[in-house]
Parts: structure tokens; C-alpha cells; sequence
């Protein structure tokens, strides 16, 4: 990133290093033909047959999925028109030039001539580009209104099938394209294809429904939202034709969004201050621009308008085609369990004071502003794929020269990426897409991007903890793109603050991930020496037990441990030495588990101390300590024993107090190692969670790989009870079929897919064990290992075994099912459906039970910081201690708000009751708010 | 919505690239099955100094990966400048192709493709000396792959040796 003080390396940087690269291939191209030995990697685009054999010359600028067509004898008549028609109409008006016009004539014409053959694909395609590309509606219109005015039928014709397909999706709820076929319908008004009264009939419908009562706010939200978002493409001709109704329509939507509750808004925003700018509500800010824009009467310079362009064949007096009206349609009923796209806020960061003089940023309420967003939205959703295509799209968009695109293109990247609950799309295609554009326009957008980082970090005391992990996490990646080149000497003054304080907080986090992404000598060159005091321990381990004049209790064993594990010793020699390790001191009772004395299930085992525990999970972290796949290689080698050793709660956490006593300094490290922990069953979630509200984490909750830890971890909760859950269904269906095909007679299951399939699924996944998989990283004298730790028989597998054992287990089921008769393979079918249901609903409890305790841990938490800020007279809300936790519980509702909101009775009688502070509870109602 | 119906616009990044490994045990076919049902990617291009720490970090972003191997050098053990990195699903092995492809890591522009999965022995350099094939034949200096190419290197010792 070029820093303010104008240094610009990275331009040049990429594309030095591409040179070198594509100069690599081309050594490596010349060589592969004398060479025996050419086996290695090089990339070019793809030119085999495949490729060269596609019938699309004429549009050879567009480089073809060489995947798409797998037939080498060529495409029939019908393919051949599909593809061509697909490219033709999909990349119709994606560049800006002065041929469209033209261009938009000649695929008329060819659409006039292939229609009478081709009209369903025609229509089809027409469809998908309507329902995929809502940026280019306007230039899809034109066509539209040019085929109508030249074939007398297409108008008709072509709006039944637009009509039905939207019906379809109204029926089936898609409302990003209901929404998209509305503004299509309004935009056809403009080429003379529908009537406006027709329009205006639609949009009485949709604000009828917002008139229903007993229903969510969200449905009638989405209903007037689709109005609102129509009307400036019919706005102006509407006021010409039927400016009564609608001044009738406005009014109506006005009382509407007047009266609607706003609860959700503040956990929704971004900044908890409404300076420098307010967070507005979406609805609210709409309105005000179309009010605006209809003070204005309906005049706005933004929308690109193709088809004024053809007056003489659209406008024209003497134009013979018929204005047709738009069939009624009926809205379907509000059903339970649908959801509706949940409210939102306009994410603003910069006024027109914040761009240089020769350009106007339209005001908060102009309709410009709104226009020129929602292109850019919807670009990064099209394009959300293709982050270089998505780059050069925002590139190209229409405005006026006096628009600062870069900024509003910056200010929406940075929407989305801030968005709440979460982004819409990975947070690594906003970082990267923002790379892209550096690429792209590298003198005029890297300095937008500084100014934009400036002002967040100016405003970081009011943002969302939330929201400033994500700038955390995209900072550190832009930096890594850029040589970690920054002009940090201009944050110097902030570094007094408190250093709990969040610019203090960021810039620490931030140098952490700049360590995770590079090393630790590295970020000590990158700073000045005035912000040593905020970098990163060096993330080497710490062995409590290592030899040294005062050894702690246990060293010996310890010491003999290592040894052992270093001999790559058997499972059963380690046990023995555990087993020697005597109780510290009979009256220690800390450390020791209360059940220590009794006899355990059936064998005459005693449960392992916590002295055991902690010598032996130090020793194994410490001789595993070279790297993550040395690590995991210790962990999958002695799994076994773990399963042996912990049983209980509170000897699980003894695990995550031995790695964190370990592993102080190396919060990656920490992440990897509870995430590896917890898919291989040897600690569990609740156990992690109790860990993190421990008192011996008490100074680490504000650091943020603890929630980086804990969302991990309730996000493996989630997908097990999301994997039961689609096991279930899957079973469900099969069972369905299975009874159809019964009744039908039919001689085996076979006409059921999936067993057919599952020899193909078992052959290709030959994975080795779990043991295998984490050696092979290593050298090659782990070899022999895998065969010696194979014999110890695992009591239980790791989460990542299980899957595949699962697997084969289903697919010999499967393979059986279709051996018996019928009524057999149903009945096993309807044992395993009994069994998946059983595992689901104790992964359901396991899931409550989770958020159960961390709801439980936050209350606690916070409710002892705030008696303490009592009894010591200190105002709770000016420490920076209560934001960091109190947005953290906020998170989690957001995060999770599906989950969490399954079991909210169970919460609200149990945890979130009155007796609890009111700053706790109103976290809790809000989050409650969000799906009234 | 099935928004990504257009391949030729929106699939560009995940679609097979024209390398096939040639000690695939299998046909064509196969490989290109299995290529398209994978959730391993090839790394390429890294700094031999670069750490499978960092890789994790970076990949993450895109997905949980399950595993990561790095590439070794067959005689002297260490890595040799590239890495395989493996995901639990194949839409997470997707978004990494997507946007981590042709970024950079250590300062490096690194290179993702698919992989038809891990064997064992892939993790090691094929190149005779024991490093990565195109790293026998560089011509230019890079610091971040152990300098000049080795075949260039020898050729220079030689040089050296007829002189004295």
C-alpha cells in the first residue's frame, strides 16, 4: 500500500514478479519437449483440443470453461445457438464503449432471426441474465424493447414466461431475484412494454401486503423495500402519467416506515456514536432519497439509459407495438419458518468534505448516492467469484466525472466487509478484491484506501469489536501484500494511551497477524522502535519442567518422558512412567480430582491427577513443539493414551492449561492446537468454553485469539449438529424412496442413486488413518511408527477418522441394503434413521448445553467486573475492559443468532432473567429484537 | 438462487488449469475426475524459508484446512518451495483458489492449482538434485529458492575449478 508519505513500490512489484514467473513456464515449455524428465508444474491457459475445438470464434476474447463441454464430436444446432446466445447476452454492455448502440442493433437482428427456432432458449437465457446480472437491467430492457417493436408477438410471448418465472420465485421465496424481476418490470415501462398503470397496480399489491397484520416486520419490510428500490427507474414517467396514485403509493409508504420499530438498529451498526456520521436505518435512508428524488421530479443523472437511444424505433409516433399491462399477481401468504432478509444500516464513513476538491460526493440523501452503491453491490455479488473480473467491472462503471468512484467503490467494499451479523461473502474476497483494484488503478486508488484506514483508526473507540477484528484481520493481509509498508511513526501519538484502550488494541492485534502471516524478526523491522512495547513475544514454547537449578515437582518424570516420547516409545511405556508419578501431596486437594480414589467403569484404573495430566500433555506439546505438523504427529500418535488418561471435565481443561502453560507466547499455536483438541474428541466443547472464562485466562479475554478460539469452537458444535441434521434428511428422503420404489414393485433398491455410488466413493477415498495422515509431513523414518502406534487399538477415532470410517460404514450398508428384499433394506434403513434422530437430538443437547455455559460464563464475568467497578467507585462504561466483553456476548448472539435463537425460551426463564444487570439483559433484547 | 450457472463468467478460477501430473497411476480421465472432486491444492512458488505456521494463516482465511504438507527436498530434508494444502470440502479448497491464488506470501506471488490428492512421496522434490525441477534450471538469482539454479551453480563451480 503506498503510504502517505507517497512511497509506491508495490505497483511495480506484481508485475516484476509475474515476469519472472510466466519467464519460468516459458523456460520450462522449451525444455519439456527434449526432456525425459519434465513432470513439473506450469500454467498457461488452457489451448488443447478441448479448447481449440469450441465453435465460439467470434467471441474468443472470453476465455471458455474448457469444463463446460465435455464432447469432443461437436455441439448440436441448439448447443451451438445456447452458447453463443449465453456469451452474447451475458457480456452484452460489460465494457464501456461507444459501440453498444451498434451492438445492441446486430444481436436484435440475430435474435429476431433465430427466434422462430430458438425461442425457448432465448427466453431462458433472457431470464438468467435478468435474475444474475442486476447491474447491466437497463441494457437488458433495451434489448427487450427492441425485440418488441420488431416482432409483433415477442412482447406477449416474452412476458408470460417472465411473469411465470416470477411467479416461481415469489412462491419459493427467492427474494433477491423477486426483487430483481420488479425492477425489470418498472424499467420495461421505460421501452414502452408495459403500462404504467399495470406497474403501479404491482407495487399496490406489494404495499398491500404491508398493510397485513400478525406478521414480521422483516416480510413487510421486504415488500415496500421492493417499491422503494423500483421507483427511481419508473419514478419519472409514473409522475407524468399517474402522478395521484402516486403521491398515494408515497404517502402510504411514508406511514408505513414511520411507524415500524427500530429496535435492531443500534446492534447493527458499526459505530456506536452517530458522529461524524448517523448509521442509518436502510428503509429510512431509502425513503428519504426517493422523497428527494421526487421533489426533484424525478430527475437523477446516474441511471444509464440505453434506450433512449433508439427513439426513432421505441418512441416513435408511428410505432405500431402494443403497450401491454402487467397480469396481477398474487402475493403468497406468510408462513413460519420462512426468513425474510433481515434489516440492515447504510454503512457511511465519508462526506463530501473527505474527497479532493474536483469532486462531489453525492449527500447522504441523494439518490445518486443510493444508485451508484447498489451498482457497486451488486457487482461484488456477481462477481464475488471472479475478484479480477469483479475489479475491473467496478472499474467500469458509468458516473459522471465529478463521482469519486474510488471512494464509494472503498466505502462499500468496507460496507460489506463490517456488515452485521456477518459479510456476505468470505472476508477474504473484500481483501483481495481491494489488492486487485490496487492493481488496477495504481496511483489513484491506494491513496483512497490510506485515507479510508486513517479515518477507521480514528474511529476506532466507537466501533464494534466485531467490526474491528475484521479491519484486524484485512489490514494485516493488505500489509502482507505490500511489504508490511505503513507510515506507523503516525500513530506514535496514541501510544500512551491506555493499553487497553482499542486504537492501542488494534495496532497490537494487528502486529500479531503481521507476525502470523510473515515472522517475528520481520515485524520488529517494520516498526519504529517507539511501538516495540506492542509487539508479539516471540512465540517459542515454554518448558516449565526443563532441567534447571530449581526443578518443579515432577521435572524427573518429565525429563524421562521426553525421552521416551523422543524414542518414539509405545503408548504402554508411557502409562507405566504416568503411573509412577506419585500424588503430589495426599492433602493437595486442588490438585487432585475429587473422584480421585475411586474405582473408574469397569477396570480397576484410577483416574489420572492433574499432576499426571499436566507432565504428561507438557512433555508430548514440548518434544512436538517444531511445528503445527509436529504437534499434531505427537497428539495423533498418542491419541490412545489421551482417551486413557482424560475422562472428566475438569481434567480436559488440565489439557488446555498445560498447552496454554506451554504455549503462552504463541496464540497461533493455541488456535490450531484447541481446534485439533476438539475434532479429535480428547477435550470438548463445553470443556474449551469453561477454560476460556477460567481465572487463569482472566488478563487473555480481551486479546482476541480467545474468540478466535471459541468461535471455532462453537462452530464445530454447530456443523456436527448441522452434519446429523443433513444425514437425517438425507436418510428421509432415501426412506421415501425406498417405500415408493416398494410400492412400485421394483426389483432393488438400485434405482435409488446413492448405492451405485458408493463403490466409486469408497475407492476414491482410501485415506490413510489418522495416525498416517499426521506423519507425512515428517521424514521418512516415521514410517515404521504409523505400523508400531497402529497397534494400539484407539478406543475412540478422531472426528476426522470418524467421518471417513462413517463413510465406508454407510457405503457398505448402502452396498447390503440393495442385496436383501425390499421390506429388509427399509427396515435397516428406518434403524439407522432412529439412530442418526438419537445422535441428533444429543448433539442438540450438547449444543444448548454449550451455549449454555457461555452465556452463563459472560454473565458471571461481567457481572463481577461491574460490583467491582461498584465497590471501587469507578464508572464501568469508561473502561475499555466492559466494551471488549459486553461486544463479545453482542457477537455471539449475532454470529449464532440461528442457533442461539432455537433455544431462546430455554435462555430467557434460565439466564437472562431481570435479576441480572439491565447493560446484560438489554444485549439479550435486542438480539430478541432482530426477529420481531 | 443458483447464481453461479454461467461457467464461462464465474468459474474461470477453480476450473482445471492444462498441468496434469504425469506419475499419476491412472488415465487421463481419472485424473481429471479426480481433479475436479478434489479438495487438495499444490502450492507454488514459496520461499523455501517460508513456514507451514504461515501457510496455515493465510489458507485459513479461505477455509478449515485439515492438513498442510510441505514440500521437501529429497536429499537434505528441508523445504524446497512449495506446499500441499489440503481442506475439509471442496467449496473451501474453492474460495482458496479464488482468492489466494497469484497473492502473496512472504512477499512472494504464490501459485495455487489443484492437486488429485496427496500420495505419499509427493511431499518431495523431483528435480535430481533433489529440489524442485525448476529449480534446476533458473536462471535468475533468488534469494527466497536457495539463489541461482542448481544446474547453473554447478555449472559455475566447474568453471571455477577449471580456472584454479
Amino acid at each position: 500500500m503506498t503510504t502517505k508519505g507517497g512511497r509506491n513500490r508495490n505497483g511495480g512489484g506484481y508485475s516484476d514478479d509475474e515476469d519472472d514467473d510466466s519467464h519460468n513456464k516459458s523456460q520450462q515449455r522449451q525444455r519439456s519437449s527434449s526432456s525425459r524428465h519434465h513432470h513439473h508444474y506450469h500454467h498457461h491457459h488452457r489451448s488443447d483440443r478441448r479448447y481449440v475445438q469450441q465453435p465460439n470464434q467470434s467471441f474468443q476474447q472470453q476465455s471458455y470453461d474448457p469444463n463446460k463441454r465435455r464432447k469432443l464430436g461437436g455441439l448440436n444446432d441448439e448447443e451451438l445457438t445456447e452458447d453463443k446466445l449465453q456469451i452474447a447476452l451475458f457480456t452484452l454492455g460489460q465494457k464501456i464503449d461507444s459501440t453498444l448502440e451498434q451492438t445492441l442493433r446486430d444481436l436484435c437482428t440475430t435474435i429476431c432471426n433465430d427466434l422462430s427456432k430458438h425461442k425457448k432458449t432465448i427466453f431462458n437465457i433472457l431470464n438468467q441474465c435478468i435474475q444474475l446480472v442486476p447491474e447491466r437491467v437497463t441494457i437488458y430492457s433495451t434489448l427487450v424493447g427492441l425485440l418488441h417493436a420488431s416482432v409483433i408477438t415477442f412482447g406477449s410471448d416474452f412476458l408470460d414466461v417472465c411473469v411465470s418465472a416470477f411467479k416461481e420465485n415469489l412462491l419459493s421465496y427467492k427474494f433477491e431475484i423477486i426483487q430483481r424481476y420488479i425492477r425489470f418490470f418498472s424499467d420495461l415501462v421505460n421501452v414502452k412494454l408495459l403500462s404504467p398503470s399495470s406497474i403501479l397496480a404491482l407495487y399496490d399489491t406489494l404495499i398491500e401486503a404491508a398493510t397485513e397484520t400478525n406478521i414480521p416486520q422483516v416480510r413487510t419490510d421486504f415488500f415496500v423495500s421492493c417499491v422503494l428500490t423500483a421507483l427511481p427507474y419508473s419514478g419519472k414517467i409514473l409522475s407524468e402519467k399517474n402522478n395521484t396514485e402516486l403521491g398515494r403509493l408515497l404517502y402510504t409508504i411514508d406511514k408505513y416506515i414511520y411507524n415500524r420499530s427500530k429496535i435492531h438498529t443500534p446492534i447493527l451498526q458499526v459505530w456506536s456514536s452517530m458522529e461524524p456520521h448517523p448509521q442509518e436505518e436502510y428503509l429510512d435512508c431509502l425513503l428519504a432519497q426517493i422523497k428527494r428524488l421526487n421533489q426533484d421530479e424525478w430527475a437523477e443523472s446516474q441511471i444509464f439509459r440505453p434506450y433512449y437511444s433508439y427513439a426513432d424505433t421505441l418512441f416513435s409516433d408511428a410505432s405500431a407495438s402494443i403497450v401491454h399491462d402487467l397480469p396481477m399477481v398474487n402475493i403468497p401468504e406468510h408462513r413460519d419458518g420462512i426468513v425474510y432478509p433481515p434489516p440492515k444500516i447504510v454503512f457511511r464513513m465519508f462526506d463530501y468534505t473527505d474527497v479532493p476538491e474536483e469532486f462531489v460526493l453525492p449527500g447522504a440523501h441523494a439518490i445518486e448516492r443510493y444508485l451508484i452503491e447498489d451498482e457497486i453491490s451488486n457487482i461484488l455479488h456477481t462477481y464475488h467469484t471472479e475478484r479480477k473480473d469483479c475489479a475491473m467491472q467496478l472499474t467500469q462503471i458509468r458516473s459522471n466525472n465529478k463521482i469519486p468512484l474510488n471512494y464509494m467503490i472503498v466505502e462499500v467494499i468496507f460496507g460489506h466487509l463490517f456488515m452485521l451479523p456477518r459479510p456476505r461473502h468470505l472476508e477474504l474476497f473484500y481483501g483481495s478484491l481491494l489488492l486487485e483494484l490496487c492493481k488496477l488503478q495504481p496511483s489513484t486508488l491506494p491513496p483512497v484506501l490510506v485515507q479510508a484506514v486513517e479515518m477507521i483508526f480514528e474511529r476506532l473507540n466507537t466501533m464494534k469489536t466485531a467490526c474491528i477484528e475484521r479491519f484486524v484481520k484485512w489490514f494485516s493481509y493488505h500489509l502482507s501484500n505490500f511489504q508490511f509498508t505503513w507510515a506507523w511513526q503516525d500513530w506514535i501519538d496514541c501510544l500512551d494511551e491506555n493499553p487497553e484502550s482499542p486504537k492501542i488494541k488494534f495496532i497490537r492485534e494487528t502486529l500479531q497477524r503481521c507476525m502470523r502471516l510473515s515472522f517475528h524478526q520481520r515485524v520488529i523491522e517494520i516498526v519504529p522502535e517507539q511501538f516495540y512495547k506492542l509487539l508479539p513475544n516471540k512465540p517459542s514454547p515454554v518448558f516449565k519442567f526443563e532441567e534447571n537449578d530449581a526443578p518443579v515437582f515432577g521435572s524427573e518424570y518429565a525429563q524421562l518422558l521426553v525421552k521416551k516420547i523422543k524414542e518414539r516409545a509405545p503408548a504402554e511405556d508411557i502409562l507405566r512412567i504416568l503411573n509412577t508419578v506419585p500424588s503430589p501431596s495426599k492433602d493437595d486437594s486442588s490438585l487432585v480430582t475429587p473422584s480421585s480414589s475411586t474405582v473408574t467403569q469397569s477396570s480397576n484404573e484410577l483416574t489420572y491427577t492433574m499432576v499426571q495430566i499436566d507432565i504428561f500433555v507438557s512433555s508430548l506439546l514440548w518434544v512436538g513443539s517444531k511445528s503445527f505438523t509436529h504437534s499434531f504427529a505427537a497428539l495423533a500418535k498418542y491419541h490412545q493414551l489421551f482417551k486413557i488418561l482424560i475422562e472428566s471435565e475438569e481434567q480436559q481443561i488440565q489439557v488446555l492449561k498445560s498447552m496454554y502453560e506451554i504455549w503462552p507466547n504463541h496464540q497461533q499455536m493455541m488456535v490450531v492446537l484447541v481446534d485439533k483438541l476438539v475434532k479429535t474428541q480428547i477435550v470438548e466443547c463445553s470443556a474449551v468454553a469453561n477454560w476460556i472464562f477460567s481465572s487463569e485466562l482472566g488478563t487473555e479475554l480481551t486479546n482476541f485469539y480467545i474468540w478466535e478460539i471459541l468461535s471455532s469452537t462453537i462452530e464445530k458444535m454447530n456443523r456436527q449438529v448441522e452434519k446429523h441434521h443433513n444425514e437425517l434428511l438425507d436418510l428421509r428422503r432415501q426412506l421415501n424412496i425406498s417405500t415408493t420404489v416398494q410400492s412400485a414393485s421394483s426389483a432393488s433398491l438400485q434405482a435409488d442413486p446413492m448405492p451405485t455410488e458408493a463403490p466409486t466413493v469408497s475407492s476414491t477415498d482410501e485415506k490413510p488413518s489418522d495416525d498416517a495422515k499426521m506423519d507425512e509431513g515428517e521424514t521418512s523414518n516415521n514410517d515404521e511408527e504409523k505400523s508400531k502406534s497402529n497397534n494400539l487399538k484407539r478406543r475412540r477415532e478422531s472426528d476426522d477418522d470418524e467421518d471417513d470410517d462413517n463413510e465406508r460404514k454407510d457405503s457398505a450398508e448402502k452396498m447390503q441394503i440393495s442385496q436383501p428384499p425390499m421390506d429388509e433394506a427399509t427396515a435397516k434403513l428406518q434403524e439407522k434413521y432412529e439412530m442418526v434422530e438419537e445422535r441428533l437430538s444429543h448433539a442438540r443437547e450438547q449444543q444448548k448445553k454449550l451455549y449454555l455455559i457461555v452465556f452463563q460464563r459472560f454473565i458471571m464475568t461481567l457481572s463481577d467486573f461491574l460490583n467491582e467497578c461498584e465497590s471501587k467507585n469507578v464508572d464501568p462504561v469508561s473502561t475499555p475492559w466492559l466494551k471488549w466483553i459486553m461486544e463479545r456476548l453482542q457477537e455471539i448472539f449475532l454470529l449464532y443468532h440461528e442457533q442461539v435463537f432455537q433455544y431462546v425460551s430455554t435462555f430467557e426463564s434460565l439466564i437472562f432473567t431481570s435479576d441480572i444487570d439491565f447493560s446484560i439483559l438489554e444485549v439479550f433484547q435486542q438480539f430478541c429484537a432482530l426477529r420481531a | 438462487m443458483s447464481d453461479l450457472s454461467v461457467p464461462f463468467l464465474f468459474q474461470k478460477s477453480v476450473s482445471l488449469s492444462s498441468y496434469r501430473d504425469r506419475r499419476f497411476s491412472g488415465g487421463e480421465v481419472e485424473q481429471d475426475k479426480k481433479l475436479l472432486q478434489s479438495t487438495t491444492l499444490y502450492v507454488g512458488n514459496l520461499s523455501f524459508y517460508t513456514t507451514e505456521e504461515q501457510i496455515h494463516e493465510l489458507f485459513s482465511r479461505a477455509g478449515d484446512v485439515k492438513r498442510i504438507i510441505m514440500g521437501l527436498d529429497k536429499q537434505s530434508k528441508t523445504p524446497c518451495g512449495f506446499c500441499f494444502v489440503e481442506y475439509y470440502t471442496r467449496s473451501d479448497a474453492e474460495q482458496a483458489m479464488r482468492y489466494i491464488n497469484q497473492t502473496r506470501l512472504d512477499d512472494r506471488i504464490i501459485r495455487t492449482d489443484w492437486d488429485a490428492g496427496f500420495v505419499d512421496g509427493r511431499q518431495y522434490g523431483r528435480g535430481k538434485s533433489g529440489g524442485q525441477v525448476r529449480d534446476e534450471y533458473r536462471q535468475d538469482y533468488d534469494p527466497g529458492r536457495g539463489g541461482y539454479g542448481k544446474r547453473i551453480v554447478q555449472g559455475k563451480e566447474m568453471e571455477k575449478g577449471g580456472v584454479i
